[in-house]
């Protein structure tokens, strides 16, 4: 019979009390169990970032981690980055066409939203180390670094 | 059937479940067991989660440090008094992947990955394994080169720590070559430490990833810097001895014959700059 395990974090700033199986992963509690669906399904082996999520602030990849690990952590999705209005990132990579299938883009913002907390100010080659688990197959990146950096400009120039 | 989850506070008593069954790991930072795990792997039923203290602990205050298996590539890299690893820490995945790998996990992934065990290797560092030593023995340590010597089907020891000392300036170089920037996976890696003494190499030690299925020491071409002043000639004769000495190993990403190559151009170049 599959155990089942009690498992309590906080999604988002909210708090969750959800059963996890046996060895599941966060992404499937995530997407299965609570129901945020920003993080997607895209390799299952941490090899392509589009389940990025934070945990106390710092990027993981959620299909490899171990969902039992974050009891008691605060785990950041890109759901949790937009209240009412959408986050500065989300506009730049609509205006900038930064998303086309948009399958990767969650993780993108993800990366990109952690690396401007910890370094406002990053340069080109900072960004591109950023989103560097993260892979996109539609864009060639330009257009999602080039969105970062006018969020930078943005953010920088006290706008947002 | 299911992967069984196994939460252990005791370092030598996991030490123990691992030598009694095959079927059981420790999970680290997951990097390299979650993918087996979501893949269905049947050969993985128990995943130890060892919470011992010990595993995250940093010394790095004195010339000798210490750093706990645990200790994952981001907190290597936060660490301003471990320089001299950041060129390999840096290396493994992206932001994310460094946040969760672990140095341990480091030690026992197969190529082409296992970037910051080259350094390791190269640098003389020692392991203390957990399990089986009580006493005045329990403080016993081996060189790092006991973990890579095993064949890969072994079953692996349960790492604590593991311990070196703080090279001089200069006295180290790393490079790793992908095909692909800024994270790929290594074509070839290589980590040299020189130790001169009266302006002759008195130590030689130099490391490959890539090469064999897991790091390797390139004992016949560290013989031939030794006792020699580091020249051109010294270079060459150096060079010359990699494919003497090694026989690299292709798969998707290179040829053994393109290996081969790069290992002696990167040899030369790291060499040169240590000049």
């Amino acid at each position: 019979m599959m155990v089942k395990k009690p498992l309590e974090f906080r999604l988002n700033g909210t708090e969750v009390a959800v059963f996890a199986d046996e060895a599941e992963n966060l992404l499937s509690v995530l997407r299965a169990k609570v129901g945020d669906l920003t993080p997607k399904y895209g390799c299952g082996q941490g090899g392509c970032g589009a389940c990025m999520v934070t945990i106390d602030g710092r990027t993981v990849l959620s299909c490899i981690t171990l969902a039992e690990t974050v009891a008691g952590a605060d785990v950041g999705t890109l759901a949790g980055l937009s209240g009412e209005r959408l986050d500065p990132l989300q506009e730049a990579f609509m205006d900038g066409f930064a998303a086309q299938c948009g399958y990767c883009t969650p993780g993108m913002i993800v990366a990109a939203r952690a690396l401007l907390q910890h370094n406002p100010t990053p340069d080109r080659d900072q960004i591109i180390e950023a989103i560097s688990d993260n892979i996109c197959r539609c864009t060639g990146y330009e257009p999602i670094i080039e969105a970062i950096q006018s969020v930078v400009a943005q953010e920088r120039a006290g706008g947002s | 059937m299911p992967v069984k989850i196994e939460s252990m506070a005791d370092l030598d008593a996991a030490a123990q479940v691992l030598a009694g069954d095959k079927t059981a790991q420790v999970l680290g930072g997951g990097t390299i067991l979650m993918p087996r795990v979501n893949a269905g792997d049947v050969a993985l039923r128990r995943l130890l989660r060892i919470s011992d203290p010990v595993l995250r602990k940093m010394t790095v205050g004195g010339p000798e440090i210490t750093i706990g298996a645990g200790v994952s590539m981001a907190d290597i890299l936060a660490q301003q008094g471990l320089a001299f690893l950041h060129p390999a820490a840096v290396c493994v995945g992206g932001p994310a992947i460094r946040n969760m790998a672990t140095l341990g996990g480091n030690l026992f992934a197969k190529a082409p990955y296992g970037d910051l065990a080259v350094l390791l290797l190269a640098l003389g560092t020692e392991v203390s394994l957990a399990g089986g030593r009580t006493g005045p023995g329990a403080a016993r340590r081996d060189p790092i080169e006991v973990l890579f010597r095993q064949s890969t089907d072994a079953r692996a020891p349960l790492v604590r720590a593991v311990h070196l000392a703080r090279p001089k300036a200069g006295q180290v170089q790393f490079h790793k070559m992908a095909r692909t920037n800024p994270r790929g996976p290594a074509v070839v890696t290589l980590a040299v430490s020189l130790e001169v003494s009266a302006g002759r190499i008195a130590k030689a030690r130099i490391a490959l990833g890539g090469i064999e299925t897991r790091p390797c020491l390139a004992v016949g071409v560290a013989r031939t810097l030794e006792g020699a002043a580091l020249s051109e000639a010294a270079i060459t004769r150096a060079c010359a001895e990699v494919l003497r000495e090694l026989t690299p190993r292709s798969d998707a990403l290179a040829s053994g014959w393109y290996r081969g190559e790069m290992a002696q151009l990167h040899l030369r170049r790291i060499l040169q700059q240590m000049m």
